[in-house]
């Protein structure tokens, strides 16, 4: 059940009714729990056992985690066995959900790229091919309950000992297969309050869910036909056609990341829940480090908390501390995909961490000696430009399909001079037609607007609810019709998925 | 707690005020973007505005009963209030769906159902069919119904919604778009557009073998036709099944059986309208569009066989209903189908003028003329006013006012009637109205003479109005008339009493005096060759031009030739009839070593001595029956021959035809250029006439290869295109393969090439057209796809056929395979254009071709990709 689709549309607010009609919040979090499963199993019924599996584990490792604790500090038994065995089963569950984990996404990876190493020494190495389907979701959900058992194990956060409240935890559906990635710390506590009804917040929460909207199926999906387009047939394509292509797909996946995040904030804040924000204006971000900071923060802030920390972060060397850097980004590439193409996304961005950090003395001294201001406005233009670019270079990876194809389109972008498309009616000719390519343009500037209003400190919504009520109800259905009008779906469109569902 | 209810009440009403203004907003735009197809959703849509009951004879079922059976024709003759509520390829639950929803809001007094899609089996149509049939239908769970029937289950929500599968359609909004509000109704008297399309399919119905059993119907087909009889009994509702006439083949007669078995079941029968056309002077030769529907000859005439069925209902005569709606808004639509803009004045003895119409292509049609004219002065002769008259043997047959030799004004109509106009002064204005077989005459708004006319007797040709003379048997205009014209309106339909009476003359200005030559000098080209033609005893151009088929054209061929050439049978050109003992026509040839001959008309000679030592110009002039030499700048003969009968064969280049219609006498003759115009040029410009000889033309191609494209071909988008005169469909079986090179055009878009016919319903053929996105359209048979053109600088797209199957090859990669079987069409394979239904050329591309084959023949893949 994609949320851009009409069951969407109808299961929600049939979710959203009974929940406040409920007074209990039991009840409530029994019906949330249904109706997570429910919208889970509509992609495929069978990994509701999955699921359901890693939950039953993940919650037995944090209730045999906290007995063992427990025990350690009544001190019945205060040797280091026992304090060893939280250990033992925190390592267990680990190793087990990763291997779940692998299994499900990186088990062809591995076999293909095996093969392939093998038999660049002229050696043959038949291995079969894992035959199945790759579980919607699955590298949130595990993540999710990993950091749990993590949390629980580290004490940072209390045993949660109501099965059916853990296992909503794990499943709550709006951010079920593709995030934010909650923390038990920030989720699960807001179960076990009752909701009150509040039509403004309700308001508040449809409002972002138009707002995702939009910028999923207006904005993403039409782009997306024009890179697919290009990308489908780079070889063909040249110079400047491909920079608009990469560029362009930089915001394709921003708003469709960023669109179906909107759209789970949203469902969840009308329902009384308040979801971690997963975007801050990324590609106004001064530097790479910057745009990590500002990009799918929930994903970043697991890997900061649960393995760049852990293997010292920055408080150590130079050395290991590019080290890390370089260790948290290739997993986290391997982590988005189970392609080489993502690793080396993945390691490009670490690099490219790691080399800003080494030259940033040099940054500054050049500053000083030019008695450039660094907080002026000039220059921090030029860096956000200058970050963009970097890190739309990695989308290129992120995007083709192959490292050939990436390294064509990259070469191609820097050497073919074609600047005559944007004059010559070639950018009409790209999947999109003049007022496809138009609408699209008005649709970005307009999220772009509202992007720097956030970035200024300015909250929309805040502002809008001051408005006067026609004005406010005319913008309303100005942009649902706007949102039914342009939006890519229908017969006339293949229905797009999200992007990060693979992942 | 009861400023918690207070609070509660408010922002439940304000929650109501905002879905009530969101609703409202979406119906709006809604109507606008819902498709407007007069196949599909406008015949429900707009059957909706009918206000209640007005409605007397629902007509339902597919393309065969909405676009052969005219209301407008029922109404005009009979005052029927009859509605199609039809939909194109129709499957009978949504005919089933249609007669739920038609009696919540009418009460019919017969319902006539075509039982076309009986002989349909299916679970579900076309996507394209399931929107047309189902997007019209209000909002309500029959709606639901309709779309849960007629769709898989994973187009319930498009379907049923609709917004889904036409929100795209911002970019081709048009006027009409914009006129389906809520607030606006589409009351009008049902007239498709085919209504006037005059194209003619001849073919043969073929008679009911007395072998045929019944066959089972399909299993859905049967549950939903007993539904429709069951819901038709249930309201005591009167049903006609009917069968119009078409091509029907054996299984279909096969189903009709068991269909007229269940029918029998309920107490309904059918009418097979296929034993019995002849009774209503319906002709399979002249009045068909294609296999299944009629022209604008025949609608009017399966009209007539509908309302014969139909009069043991006593059904009322609306038309004296001065409350029903298309009288009230009648008067508002009445609008001249034709006009004069300025008052005509002859001098009676050789001004006229030829009026754009023909009133009698379709013998059954309604319509009126309001004249306002001066009766001539008698001078001892026969003076036109007026006249559209085809002479033939047994006389003149058409209509023709005129004052004759004893100074009577009289009138000539049909083939034999003649009556006098009661002139009270030396001004008359006359009505005279046609409905369907009656002709009324009205002098100053008062009926003087009323007249039924057979069936057989009515005339039907195409002859255009003349005003001011008349065309004797020679086809010469003659019996000019003294006369002023001071008004001329025709209207496409019988008016009522109080429009005549009320109808008044315009004040025109008076016109120049125009002369015959200037008159007559139009240019528009029939043919032009693009290169030079050199014959080599094998090549010929069948140029796909009957310059005989109606002897009475006038037209102009202009060639420079090369006198010297003697390879073969040395024919220049002919469009020559060799059947012994009614040679007719014209035939070009070359005599003997400076002399050519040219048999023209009903086997006139003339030979004519030409110089050996360059090239020759040759002139011939045909102003109906009237030809004119000019040769090497001089007039060389003129001579006035009797008309020749007709001869529907080509004028083919390089060759002629013998009597079978096989190529014969192929020649070596060189023509460096060849130009054949409408009507009759400017002598000066004949004379003038003296072009630089035409590039020679590619070599020649492979025996399997039916055409060539001569030359890079480069549209203009406005209109440029090539008839290639190849038919790929006239049997919609047959093998062959189109192969094409294209330059990548960013922004075109319009038709590439096209052998499709577009009349609505009926849609099928070939269709190569480029969206404005860069989708490739590929219409093959009654199939549909879509290809994104990957961004080559050269595109070489092979088309293979082979049966019903269609392979599309792009740079050799097989990239569509369909299967498709769709009816025969006889129109022409284009490059540039389409066709609309009226055969006029459209949706021009400035597509630039470099090269274009067609193979009669299905190439296999493996020669595909050696290519």
């Amino acid at each position: 059940m994609l949320f851009n689709s009409l069951s969407y549309l109808i299961f929600f607010p049939i979710v959203a009714f009974v929940y406040y009609v409920v007074p209990w919040q039991k009840i409530r979090n029994l019906l949330l729990l249904a109706a997570s499963y429910y919208f889970y199993m509509c992609w495929d019924p069978r990994f509701i056992f999955l699921m359901l599996g890693c939950t039953v584990i993940t919650y037995l490792c944090g209730i045999f985690v906290d007995i063992s604790r427990r025990e350690s500090e009544e001190g019945v038994d205060k040797d280091k066995r026992r304090t060893g065995k939280a250990t033992l089963y925190t390592g267990t569950t680990l190793i087990f959900m990763l291997l779940v984990l692998g299994w499900f996404k990186y088990a062809n990876f591995l076999t293909e790229s095996l093969s392939s190493l093998v038999s660049f020494f002229g050696l043959t190495l038949t291995i079969p091919k894992v035959n199945v389907a790759l579980p919607v979701g699955i590298s949130f959900f595990t993540f999710q309950s990993l950091s749990y058992v993590i949390d629980v194990y580290r004490g940072d956060t209390p045993v949660e000992k109501n099965f059916f409240r853990y296992a909503l935890f794990v499943s709550f559906f709006p951010q079920l297969v593709a995030g934010p990635i909650e923390r038990s710390s920030n989720l699960l506590k807001q179960f076990k309050e009752k909701v009150p009804f509040e039509s403004k917040r309700i308001v508040r929460g449809v409002t972002l869910m138009l707002w995702g909207f939009f910028i999923k199926v207006v904005i993403a999906d039409r782009v997306a036909i024009l890179v697919d387009q290009v990308y489908m047939y780079n070889t063909y394509y040249h110079g400047s056609v491909l920079i608009v292509a990469t560029v362009l797909f930089a915001i394709q996946i921003y708003c469709d990341f960023n669109g179906y995040t909107t759209i789970a904030i949203g469902s969840a804040e009308v329902m009384g829940f308040s979801l971690m924000k997963n975007f801050e204006q990324p590609y106004f971000a001064t530097s790479v480090a910057d745009f990590w900071r500002r990009w799918h923060i929930s994903l970043t802030s697991w890997f900061r908390d649960y393995i760049y920390f852990p293997l010292g972060g920055s408080r150590c060397s130079k050395i290991k501390h590019y080290r890390n850097i370089m260790i948290v980004f290739l997993i986290s590439g391997l982590w988005h995909g189970a392609a080489w193409t993502y690793v080396i996304w993945g390691g490009l961005n670490g690099l490219m961490q790691v080399i800003g950090d080494i030259f940033k003395p040099l940054r500054e001294k050049i500053s000083k000696f030019l008695k450039i201001d660094p907080d002026s406005f000039g220059l921090k233009i030029l860096r956000i430009i200058i970050t963009f670019i970097l890190v739309d270079i990695t989308w290129v990876f992120f995007r083709a399909e192959d490292v050939s194809s990436a390294l064509h389109v990259i070469y191609s972008s820097f050497t073919d001079f074609n600047p005559w498309i944007f004059f010559d009616g070639t950018l009409y000719s790209l999947g999109l037609n003049q007022q496809d390519f138009w609408i699209m343009v008005i649709s970005i500037l307009i999220m772009g607007g509202v992007d720097l209003a956030h970035a200024r400190g300015i909250q929309i919504r805040e502002s809008i609810a001051k408005w006067p009520l026609p004005v406010r109800w005319a913008m309303m259905y100005g942009i649902i019709v706007w949102i039914l009008l342009f939006g890519v779906y229908g017969p006339g469109y293949d229905a797009a998925g999200f992007i990060y569902f693979q992942f | 707690m009861k400023e918690k209810i207070t609070a509660f009440l408010k922002q439940g009403i304000k929650l109501i005020c905002f879905l009530a203004g969101l609703f409202a907003v979406l119906i709006l735009v809604n109507d606008i973007m819902i498709f407007k197809q007069e196949d599909g959703t406008n015949p429900v849509r707009n059957f909706y505005d009918m206000p209640q009951d007005s409605i007397d004879v629902l007509i339902m079922g597919t393309s065969h009963a909405g676009m052969n059976i005219s209301t407008k024709t029922l109404w005009n003759e009979y005052g029927i209030a009859g509605y199609r509520l039809w939909g194109s390829i129709q499957p009978i639950w949504n005919t089933y769906f249609y007669l739920q929803e038609a009696l919540k809001y009418q009460t019919p007094k017969v319902v006539v159902f075509d039982i076309h899609s009986l002989s349909f089996q299916q679970d579900y149509a076309d996507y394209a069919v399931q929107v047309k049939n189902t997007i019209g239908l209000n909002y309500s769970p029959l709606r639901l119904e309709a779309v849960k029937t007629s769709a898989p289950e994973e187009k319930w929500a498009d379907l049923f919604l609709g917004f889904p599968t036409y929100h795209s359609r911002y970019s081709e909004l048009q006027e009409e778009d914009f006129t389906f509000f809520p607030w606006q109704t589409h009351l009008e008297l049902q007239v498709l557009s085919s209504e006037e399309k005059y194209d003619v399919h001849s073919f043969t119905i073929p008679a009911s073998s007395p072998d045929i059993e019944p066959l089972e119907l399909g299993e859905k087909e049967e549950k939903y036709f007993r539904m429709f009889l069951q819901t038709c009994k249930d309201h005591n509702l009167p049903l006609e099944l009917v069968i119009c006439p078409y091509e029907i083949s054996e299984t279909e007669r096969a189903k009709y059986m068991r269909t007229a078995e269940i029918a029998a079941e309920y107490g309904f029968s059918v009418t097979d309208f296929n034993e019995c056309y002849q009774d209503y002077g319906i002709d399979p030769s002249t009045d068909y569009l294609d296999p299944g529907h009629f022209n604008h000859y025949g609608m009017p005439k399966y009209a007539h066989a509908i309302a014969d069925l139909l009069a043991k209902y006593n059904l009322p005569d609306r038309r004296l209903d001065a409350g029903h709606i298309w009288n009230r808004i009648k008067t508002e639509v009445l609008s001249p189908i034709f006009a004069i803009t300025d008052q005509f004045i002859s001098d009676g003895k050789q001004d006229y003028k030829e009026c754009d119409i023909a009133l009698f292509q379709n013998p059954l049609a309604s319509w009126s003329m309001f004249i306002d004219f001066d009766v001539p002065e008698d001078n001892g002769t026969d003076q036109t006013i007026l006249s559209t008259c085809e002479d033939t043997s047994s006389g003149r047959s058409g209509l023709h006012i005129w004052m004759n030799k004893n100074g009577a004004l009289k009138i000539h109509f049909a083939r034999s009637m003649d009556i006098d106009v009661p002139v009270s002064d030396s001004h008359v204005k006359l009505a005279i109205v046609k409905s369907g077989q009656e002709f009324r005459f009205y002098e100053n708004g008062i009926l003087f003479e009323s007249k039924k006319i057979d069936l057989n007797e009515l005339p039907k040709h195409e002859l255009p109005l003349l005003l001011g003379c008349e065309i004797n048997g020679s086809g010469q205009h003659c019996n000019f008339g003294k006369t002023q014209i001071h008004d001329l309106q025709i209207y496409d339909e019988a008016p009522d009493p109080d429009f005549i009476v009320s109808w008044t003359p315009s004040e025109l200005p008076v016109a120049e005096r125009v002369s015959l030559l200037a008159d007559a000098t139009d240019s528009n080209l029939i043919v032009s060759l693009g290169n030079r033609f050199e014959g080599d005893g094998e090549k010929i151009i069948d140029t796909d031009v009957r310059l005989y088929e109606d002897p009475e054209r006038s037209w102009t061929l202009l060639t420079k030739f090369d006198p010297t050439v003697t390879i073969g049978d040395i024919v220049y050109f002919a469009c020559f009839s060799e059947e012994a003992d009614h040679y007719r026509g014209l035939l070009v040839r070359k005599l003997n070593e400076n002399e050519i001959n040219i048999v023209y008309g009903m086997t006139e000679g003339l030979n004519l001595e030409v110089p050996t030592d360059r090239p020759s110009v040759l002139g011939i002039v045909k102003d109906r029956s009237a030809y004119t030499f000019y040769l090497n700048g001089e007039k060389v003969s003129e001579e006035n021959v009797s008309i020749s009968d007709p001869y529907d064969g080509d004028l083919m280049i390089g060759c002629e035809l013998d009597p079978d219609g096989n190529v014969f006498r192929r020649s070596g003759t060189t023509l460096y250029n060849f130009d054949i115009y409408e009507g009759v040029l400017p002598e000066a410009d004949i004379l003038a006439w003296d072009p630089e000889p035409l590039d020679t033309a590619p070599k020649s191609v492979g025996s399997d290869v039916t055409y060539k494209l001569p030359s890079p071909f480069t549209g203009n988008a406005k209109d440029a295109f090539i008839d290639t005169g190849l038919q790929l469909y006239d049997n919609a079986e047959k093998d062959w393969t189109i192969s094409f090179t294209m330059d990548q055009v960013n922004d075109m878009e319009g038709a590439i090439i096209s052998c499709y016919d577009e009349t609505p319903g009926n849609y099928h053929g070939l269709l190569v057209r480029k969206l404005e996105d860069n989708r490739l359209v590929f219409i093959t048979g009654l199939d549909y796809s879509e290809y994104y053109i990957p961004p080559m600088t050269e595109l070489e797209f092979t088309i293979v056929k082979s049966g019903l199957q269609y392979r599309i090859y792009l740079n050799r990669e097989l990239i569509v395979e369909k299967e498709s079987r769709c009816p025969d069409y006889l129109g022409n394979l284009y490059i540039g254009c389409e066709r609309d239904q009226y055969g006029k050329t459209m949706r021009y591309s400035n597509v630039r071709i470099r090269e274009l084959s067609v193979t009669n023949r299905a190439l296999k893949d493996e020669e595909v990709l050696k290519k």
